[in-house]
C-alpha cells in the first residue's frame, strides 16, 4: 500500500516536517505529499513578516528546520553572505525565507524521486476517516484522499482580553500586532496607545509603535512583568543540566519545585561558576527599572543563566510529554511566570531599544492592569485600579495567540480549530488516539497541534524535533500503516 | 539604415539593441533635445532635425528601412517622417490620439471600447463646471499631457480636486511643456497592468505583461514596483485582448507600444498608451533571464529579421521565470548621506542587478515619480511568491528609512 501524505498548515512546521520527509533515501511507498495552505508555504505567520525590524527571540543555532547538528539555518545565512554566528537574533523574514526555499529544494527532490507534490491553496477544515485511510475536506468544497495526515497549525488566532471583546469591530480598537505595516498605517502618528500585553508580541507592537513616531504607549498585563534580557540562545557543547535527576522528579511531589530549583542552580553554575546567580538578575520591583538593570548585565556578558535555556526547553518538553494533559497545563500554569520571563526572554537589540522609549518617554509600564475600557467621543477611557481614568484614541491588543484546536464527532471526524467539542488525546508517538483509546490514528500533530503533548511549542527547534520523529515513523513500510507506533523516542 | 527617433531615456537602450545586430542607425534629435544630441557619441549617424521639408528630404537620400519613435518624445516626429516618406507605420489619423490622454479616451469612444470617464478643462471654469457634475469620488486630477505620474493627484473631495488643479495648470511638466488643459478623470480601482507589445502589419505580438504595485502616499500614487506575470489567467487574458482593442482602436500597427490598463470590477479599462519601448530603464539582462528577450530585443528582431518574429505570433505567451522592477524611493527628502540598506537589498532572494543609483551628497530627487531617479533593483526569480515577499521586505525597508540615509534622518 502506498502512502498518500496530506501536510496540514504552510508556517515553518509544514516546511520542517516537508522538508524532513524528503530527507534521506527516498521512501519506496511514498505516493504523494500534498500540502493544504492558502497561502505560500514557508511563510507563515511568524516567519512570513516582511518587517525588517523584527527580529527572532531565539538564536539562529535553534531556530532551524533541524532540530540537532549543525543550523540549517546558519547554513542558509553564511551560503547568501550573511555575517552571523550562532547566537545571533537574526531578522524573522529571513527565516521566512529560509523555510521558504527549503520547501522549494524538497519539492525539488520529492519530484526528482516521482513522488507527485504539490500545494492545494485553500484551509482545510475536517479530516473524515474513509475506509483505511482519510478524506482531508476543504473550505472550497473539494476533499483529498489521504492515508496519512500530518497537522502542523500554527499560532495565527489572537487571544481577546475580556475587557475588548465587547468592542470588536470598533476602529480604534486592533486585535493583532501583526502585520506592523498595518499598525503603523492604522494608528495616527499623534495617538495616544493603550497596549494590552507586556510579552514578545507587546514589545513588537511597543517597537513599532513608539520608533520614528510621536505616538504615546502605555504597556498593560495582569503580571505588569517584562521579559528578561539575553544575548544568546545556543545549545550548550556539552550537557549543563543534570537530565537523569530532572527526569526522575515528581511533578506531584511536594518536594519538586525545591529539587528542580537545585538543578538549575546547580547548571547555572556550571555554565559560569564565576558568577552567583543573584548577580545575574536584577531584583528590582518596578519593571522599567528591572529592564534597565538586565539590560546592563546582558551588555555587560554577566547572564550565563541564558546558557542553559535550549536544555531546559528540551528537559520540560520530554519530562511533560507522558503527564495527562490537565497536569501539564496546571503545572505550566503554576510556573508561567518563570518561563515566560526567562525561557522567552528578549534580544539585548529589542531590550536596548525597549528601554529607548522607555526613557525617552515615548513609552510607559502602567503599575497595574486595567479595571474598566469605555469607548468616549475621542477613544477609550480606562478606569485604572488606583481609581484613576486616562484616556486613549487606540487600544492594541497583543496577549499572544490561542492554540489551535481539534475536536472530534462521534462519527470519527477531526475538526480543525472548532468553537466546541471534546479534544481527542495524543499519544506519545504525537499521533492521535482512536476514539476507544485502543490504538492510533495516522493522524499526527506537530509544532502548535501538539500543544496537548508538548509543554512549550512556540519555539521551532521543538517543531524541527516533531518534524524528524514523525517523519521517521512514517518511513516505516505502509504494511505496518494499522500498527500503533507507540514505543518511539524522541 | 534605421532612424531613431529623439533616442533619450529608453531609446538609448533600443538603440544598444539595434546597434548589437549590426545595424546601421541614425538618431535624430529635434532642437529641443539638442543636449543630448551634443553628448551623442555613440552612433556615427546623428542628425538634429529643424523642420520637416529638410528632414524629409535628407532621410529620402538614405532610404531608411524604418523610422522608429524611440522614445515619448519622439512619437509625434515618427509619425510625421512616416507618412511623409510613404513608409509603413501606424495609421495617420489617430497620431493626435496617441500622444493625448483626452483624445485617446475619445478614439476608443468611437471604436466601442470600453474606457473612463474623462473631462478635459482649460481653465477653472471649465473645471468647476465639470466638477460640479461628477458624482463619484475619488477623483484623479493629471496634466493633458504628461508622462509618468507627473503631476497625477488622487481627491476624494471637491477641495482637494481643486488644490490639485491649482497645483498643476498653466505650470510647468514632466515632458518640458506647460499643463494648459487638465484632466478630470473617473478613478479606477483595481489592479494596474502594464502589457507590452510589439506590432508587425497590424498583428499584435504579447511580449511581456505586469503588475504594478501602486501605493498611495500623501495623495500619490507611488509605483513601488512592476512584477511580470509568467502566466495568464483568464481575466488577464480577457485585459491583453483588451489592450489589443486599444491598438487598434489607436490605430497602432507597427513596432512597440506600452499599454498602462486597470483590471477593476467592470474589466479593463485603458490608463493610457505610449507608441514606443517601456520606460524608464530597460537594461536588457533582466528580461532575458525571465523571459528570453527584452522589449527592445524583440523591436529591433521585428525590423531586422521580421520572419523570425513572426513565428512567435504563433506561439503561447509564457516566461520561465518572474521578473521584477523596483523604483528605490527615500522615505524623506534631503540630502543622500549613505545607501547601507543596500547590503539587506543585494542579499534579497531574487536579486538580479541595480540599474542606477542617486548620488551620494546631492539631494534625492523625485520622491513619487516613475523617472527611476531613486534608483531601481532588479528581482528574477522562479518562485513568485519568494520574489514577493523580497519586495515586501524592500518596501518596508524603504518605509522606514534604512535603505537610504538621510541628512538629520535619525535611526531609533
Amino acid at each position: 500500500m502506498s502512502k498518500r501524505v496530506v501536510i496540514i498548515g504552510g508556517g515553518a512546521t509544514a516546511a520542517a516536517a516537508y522538508s524532513r520527509l524528503a530527507q534521506g533515501p527516498p521512501a519506496g511507498d511514498l505516493e504523494s505529499v500534498s500540502v493544504v495552505s492558502p497561502k505560500a508555504v514557508g511563510l507563515g505567520q511568524a516567519f512570513g513578516t516582511t518587517d525588517p525590524r523584527l527580529i527572532c527571540n531565539t538564536s539562529a543555532d535553534v531556530t532551524s528546520l533541524s532540530a540537532t547538528g549543525e543550523s540549517g539555518l546558519l547554513r542558509y545565512l553564511a551560503a547568501r553572505g550573511w555575517p552571523v554566528s550562532r547566537a545571533d537574533f537574526v531578522p524573522r523574514y529571513l527565516v521566512g525565507q529560509y523555510c521558504r526555499e527549503s520547501y522549494a529544494a524538497a519539492r525539488t527532490r520529492f519530484e526528482a524521486q516521482g513522488v507527485r507534490t504539490g500545494q492545494v491553496r485553500d484551509w482545510a477544515q475536517a479530516v473524515v476517516p474513509d475506509g483505511d485511510g482519510y478524506q482531508v475536506e476543504l473550505a472550497g468544497g473539494d476533499a483529498l484522499s489521504a492515508t496519512d495526515v500530518l497537522l502542523c497549525l500554527g499560532l495565527d488566532r489572537p487571544v481577546l482580553p475580556e475587557l475588548v471583546s465587547p468592542y470588536l469591530g470598533d476602529g480604534r480598537l486592533l486585535t493583532d500586532a501583526y502585520p506592523t505595516s498595518r499598525l503603523r498605517a492604522s494608528v495616527p502618528d499623534d495617538a495616544k496607545v493603550l497596549l494590552l500585553g507586556t510579552k514578545l508580541s507587546a514589545i513588537d507592537a511597543a517597537l513599532t509603535l513608539c520608533t520614528g513616531s510621536r505616538r504615546q504607549v502605555v504597556m498593560t498585563s495582569p503580571s505588569g512583568e517584562l521579559p528578561a534580557v539575553r544575548t544568546g540562545l545556543v545549545r550548550p557543547a556539552v550537557p549543563l543540566v543534570d537530565r537523569a535527576r530532572w527526569l526522575a522528579v515528581d511533578p506531584r511531589d511536594p518536594g519538586a519545585g525545591g529539587e528542580l530549583t537545585r538543578l538549575l542552580v546547580a547548571a547555572i553554575r556550571r555554565a559560569d561558576p564565576g558568577i552567583p546567580l543573584v548577580a545575574q538578575v536584577s531584583g528590582a520591583a518596578d519593571g522599567q527599572q528591572r529592564l534597565a538593570e538586565e539590560l546592563v548585565l546582558a551588555e555587560a556578558g554577566l547572564v550565563p543563566w541564558q546558557g542553559i535555556v535550549a536544555e531546559v526547553i528540551e528537559l520540560i518538553n520530554e519530562w511533560a510529554a507522558g503527564w495527562p494533559a490537565e497536569e501539564r497545563q496546571s503545572w505550566l500554569g503554576r510556573h508561567r511566570s518563570l518561563m515566560s520571563r526567562y525561557i522567552s526572554a528578549i534580544p539585548v537589540r529589542n531590550a536596548r531599544r525597549l528601554h529607548g522609549h522607555f526613557r525617552g518617554g515615548r513609552l510607559a509600564l502602567a503599575a497595574g492592569y486595567p479595571q474598566g475600557l469605555t469607548p468616549v467621543a475621542d477613544g477609550w477611557r480606562v478606569s485604572w485600579p488606583d481609581g484613576r481614568r486616562e484616556d486613549f484614541t487606540h487600544v492594541v491588543c497583543a496577549v499572544g495567540y490561542a492554540k489551535p484546536r481539534l475536536a472530534r464527532s462521534a462519527s470519527g471526524t477531526v475538526w480543525i480549530n472548532p468553537v466546541l467539542g471534546a479534544e481527542p488525546a495524543v499519544g506519545a508517538d504525537l499521533r492521535l488516539r482512536t476514539p476507544d483509546g485502543s490504538g492510533s490514528e495516522r493522524i499526527w500533530v506537530l509544532g502548535a497541534s501538539a500543544h496537548q503533548r508538548t509543554a512549550i511549542v512556540n519555539y521551532l527547534n521543538t517543531a524541527a524535533r516533531h518534524a524528524a520523529f514523525v517523519a521517521d515513523q512514517l518511513r516505516r513500510p505502509a504494511a505496518r500503516i494499522p500498527v500503533p507506533v507507540t514505543t518511539a523516542t524522541m | 539604415m534605421f532612424v531613431l527617433v529623439n533616442p533619450v531615456s529608453t531609446g538609448r537602450a533600443l538603440g544598444e539593441a539595434f546597434r548589437e545586430e549590426g545595424a546601421d542607425t541614425l538618431h535624430l534629435y529635434d532642437t529641443t533635445l539638442r543636449e543630448a544630441y551634443d553628448s551623442d557619441v555613440i552612433t556615427p549617424h546623428k542628425l538634429l532635425h529643424q523642420d520637416l521639408a529638410t528632414t524629409v528630404e535628407l532621410l529620402r537620400t538614405i532610404e531608411p528601412e524604418a523610422v522608429i519613435a524611440a522614445s515619448e518624445y519622439g512619437v509625434t516626429l515618427a509619425d510625421e517622417l512616416n507618412q511623409a516618406l510613404g513608409l509603413p507605420h501606424h495609421r495617420p489619423e489617430q497620431s493626435a490620439a496617441r500622444r493625448d490622454k483626452h483624445l485617446m479616451v475619445r478614439a476608443l469612444e468611437q471604436a466601442g471600447v470600453p474606457s473612463a470617464r474623462t473631462a478635459a478643462v482649460r481653465s477653472q471654469a471649465e473645471f468647476e463646471k465639470a466638477l460640479a457634475g461628477w458624482d463619484r469620488f475619488p477623483v484623479v486630477v493629471k496634466p493633458r499631457d504628461s508622462a509618468g505620474s507627473d503631476g497625477c493627484t488622487v481627491c476624494y473631495t471637491h477641495q482637494e480636486a481643486r488644490a490639485a488643479y491649482r497645483s498643476i495648470a498653466g505650470r510647468g511638466n514632466l515632458m518640458g511643456l506647460v499643463n494648459e488643459e487638465v484632466l478630470l478623470q473617473e478613478y479606477l480601482r483595481g489592479t494596474q497592468y502594464i502589457v507590452n507589445t510589439v506590432s508587425i502589419g497590424g498583428r499584435h505580438l504579447l511580449s511581456e505583461v505586469y503588475a504594478e504595485r501602486i501605493d498611495v502616499l500623501d495623495g500619490v500614487p507611488v509605483l513601488r514596483h512592476i512584477i511580470s506575470r509568467s502566466h495568464l489567467d483568464h481575466d488577464e487574458a480577457a485585459l491583453v485582448d483588451y489592450v489589443f482593442d486599444c491598438l487598434d482602436a489607436l490605430g497602432i500597427r507597427e513596432g512597440a507600444a506600452h499599454t498602462e490598463v486597470m483590471l477593476t470590477s467592470r474589466g479593463a479599462r485603458l490608463v493610457e498608451v505610449n507608441s514606443r519601448v517601456m520606460g524608464p530603464s530597460l537594461a536588457p539582462d533582466p528580461y532575458h533571464a525571465a523571459f528570453g528577450y527584452s522589449h527592445q530585443h524583440l523591436v529591433a528582431e521585428r525590423f531586422l529579421r521580421p520572419g523570425e518574429f513572426e513565428r512567435r505570433l504563433e506561439l503561447p505567451y509564457a516566461a520561465g521565470r518572474t521578473v521584477a522592477k523596483v523604483f528605490l524611493r527615500s522615505r524623506q527628502p534631503g540630502v543622500l548621506r549613505a545607501m547601507d540598506g543596500l547590503r539587506t537589498l543585494r542579499r534579497l532572494p531574487g536579486f538580479h542587478s541595480i540599474d542606477r543609483l542617486p548620488e551620494i551628497g546631492l539631494p534625492v530627487e523625485d520622491l513619487g515619480l516613475t523617472t527611476g531617479a531613486g534608483g531601481l533593483a532588479y528581482f528574477v526569480h522562479e518562485d513568485v511568491e519568494l520574489l514577493e515577499h523580497s519586495l515586501g521586505v524592500l518596501h518596508e525597508l524603504e518605509d522606514v528609512g534604512e535603505l537610504y540615509r538621510i541628512s538629520g534622518d535619525v535611526r531609533v
